[in-house]
């Protein structure tokens, strides 16, 4: 009997322990399932320039205003739309043209929060071709990364706003390694972005001039765009993302040294320390203008869009009017 | 070694120096043109500081499963269709036709539809490695010697005897040369499917290096891809040797 309550007894004492961690453990359960899921589709692979989405793991802003965040990559912003529009995503990274394009094909989307309010695009060419200005580039040999690229979306910006179109040059798809032609006399100029050009000098391109496409038109880079129905239905999360967003470019802004020392870790290009700290440098200088200083970090600057979208109807990459103010919303940006 | 075999290497090593030699000498930009020599630094620098490995595994992994699922459906469609003329005069066509439509073209499409991650590479490495296997596999079906099936036929032996008792093994000589084949298209196949989705592997690192231009980086996974490549071929060899002896 009394070996029978011994027994009892132990089992009893293992039990308790056991509870113990099965509570725990339904607690924790019910804590991670309190996140919100959100899958950003990216327009590249997991690289420097988006550090501040690829440090989750070590810095959780995310996290801590309960979003659990996922990143699925892409090769350009239309694929970055397309994985929206499929549902393997709830926010896209995507270029002004793909947004357009799309919501010219009839789309149902919507511009959250203009990630780069500065045009990060530029024609670069060797000195010797001596194109100083737009009007220069009539009858050159221009490379651009790829026909559905935001280079060539910008260097026809920059065409039409000196009355050019792509028939006056000759376009050269030259692909990732477009310095490499230029460098070569392959081409007179090359359309890139910033960080291209950066990456061009510090590989040795030597003496260039350069023409920025924001002194011409200063379009967005980047913005996140949702679903119509994800804006609908899900303002609550989404303002909460906005916020975990602006939460960790405020960090990578504060610390670039800290920021460029994750990328070695966490971008798949993040090799080279030095390189890294000079890109995030220049994509923090990207995420502001007149515009956020003003209304805080994402704020639309809607008059320079609506003259995108001009732009981008007058050399035939949409066919109709859009009218920005019917599909770019401010109300979820975080408070400035 | 033999004579052809050291020929091979010198032929090799005279080209790595002209290569070093025509790239320093020219003094080509390294964007352009990294000599060899830069080319093995980054190599060795990937593999100490622990950059590489990762994206090897994550390609290995790919090109093991896409090369196994491919082979054997391709072995078993070639089975197939050697054994019902009705459905081969049916199917091929379509076999064709997927064969030939570009598989880079059809990848973003895939993610789509099978979602991000291994799934769609493995998917496109077997779709690349099943037409050799089954066209192989197909053509030894057909090429049977007359007399020893009609031996069989005299034995009363079963359909599934006569496949794998006389068919299959006197066909393991283009069986296996489909393997060697499909083996090297395989990494092919891994690679061209991480240069679309993926954010690991060889394939996303050539992307990731030429965006960064860091053209030697290029140029080493391009080495570590040509080495595992070649390894596996040889691997087929060795195997294909053991099976026919």
């Amino acid at each position: 009997m009394m070996k029978q309550k011994r027994r009892n007894l132990l089992q009893a004492l293992w039990l308790v322990p056991l509870m113990a961690v099965s509570f725990s453990a339904s607690v924790w359960a019910q804590s991670a399932s309190k996140l919100d899921k959100m899958v950003v589709a990216g327009w590249s692979k997991p690289i420097t320039e988006i550090t501040n989405l690829l440090v989750e793991e070590d810095k959780g802003f995310f996290k801590a205003r309960g979003i659990e965040l996922g990143y699925v990559p892409g090769a350009g912003g239309g694929d970055a739309l397309r994985n929206l529009l499929s549902g393997q995503a709830d926010v896209a990274f995507t270029d002004p043209g793909s947004f357009f394009a799309a919501l010219d094909k009839g789309e149902k989307l919507r511009a959250i929060y203009d990630i780069y309010p500065q045009n990060v695009f530029n024609v670069v060419s060797l000195k010797s071709q001596n194109i100083r200005q737009p009007a220069d580039l009539k009858g050159k040999r221009i490379g651009v990364y790829s026909l559905s690229s935001g280079t060539r979306q910008n260097l026809q910006v920059l065409l039409h706003q000196a009355g050019l179109s792509e028939s006056d040059v000759t376009l050269v798809v030259t692909g990732l390694l477009n310095f490499a032609p230029l460098m070569q006399g392959q081409v007179d100029a090359t359309a890139a972005t910033d960080t291209g050009l950066l990456i061009g000098r510090q590989r040795g391109l030597g003496d260039v001039n350069v023409m920025e496409v924001r002194n011409h038109l200063n379009l967005s880079s980047d913005f996140f765009v949702v679903r119509e129905e994800t804006y609908q239905r899900r303002k609550e999360v989404l303002k909460r993302f906005l916020q975990a967003y602006k939460d960790s470019m405020t960090w990578m802004m504060r610390s670039p040294e800290e920021a460029a020392q994750l990328a070695v870790k966490r971008a798949i290009d993040g090799q080279n320390l030095a390189m890294n700290l000079d890109i995030i440098k220049l994509r923090n200088a990207s995420s502001v203008s007149t515009t956020t200083q003003a209304k805080g970090l994402g704020a639309f600057d809607l008059v320079s869009l609506q003259k995108g979208v001009q732009a981008y109807k007058a050399f035939g990459l949409i066919q109709r009017d859009i009218a920005v103010q019917d599909v770019v919303s401010q109300d979820l940006l975080p408070a400035p | 070694m033999q004579r052809s075999g050291w020929l091979s290497l010198v032929l090799g090593l005279l080209i790595l120096v002209a290569w070093e030699l025509a790239a320093t000498g020219l003094k080509l930009s390294t964007l352009v043109l990294p000599p060899p020599s830069l080319v093995m630094a980054a190599l060795r620098q990937g593999f100490a500081s622990g950059y590489l490995g990762p994206h090897v595994l994550q390609t290995l992994l790919e090109v093991v499963l896409g090369f196994g699922l491919g082979s054997l459906l391709g072995f078993l469609g070639g089975v197939a269709l050697g054994e019902w003329p009705g459905a081969r005069r049916v199917l091929m066509p379509y076999l064709v036709v997927s064969q030939v439509v570009p598989k880079l073209a059809l990848a973003p499409l895939l993610i789509v539809w099978l979602g991000f991650g291994a799934t769609p590479t493995v998917v496109i490495t077997a779709l690349i490695c099943f037409f050799p296997l089954l066209e192989n596999t197909l053509t030894a079906m057909q090429h049977v010697d007359p007399q020893r099936l009609e031996l069989f036929r005299m034995l009363r032996a079963s359909r599934w005897q006569t496949i794998w008792r006389l068919k299959v093994p006197d066909g393991k000589p283009a069986i296996l040369a489909g393997l060697r084949v499909a083996v090297v298209l395989a990494w092919v196949g891994a690679v061209v499917g991480e240069f679309i989705g993926a954010s690991r592997g060889l394939g996303a690192l050539i992307i990731a290096a030429q965006g960064s231009m860091d053209t030697p980086l290029m140029f080493a996974v391009l080495v570590v891809i040509t080495v595992l490549g070649w390894a596996s071929y040889q691997a087929m060899v060795v195997l294909e040797r053991s099976l026919l002896k």
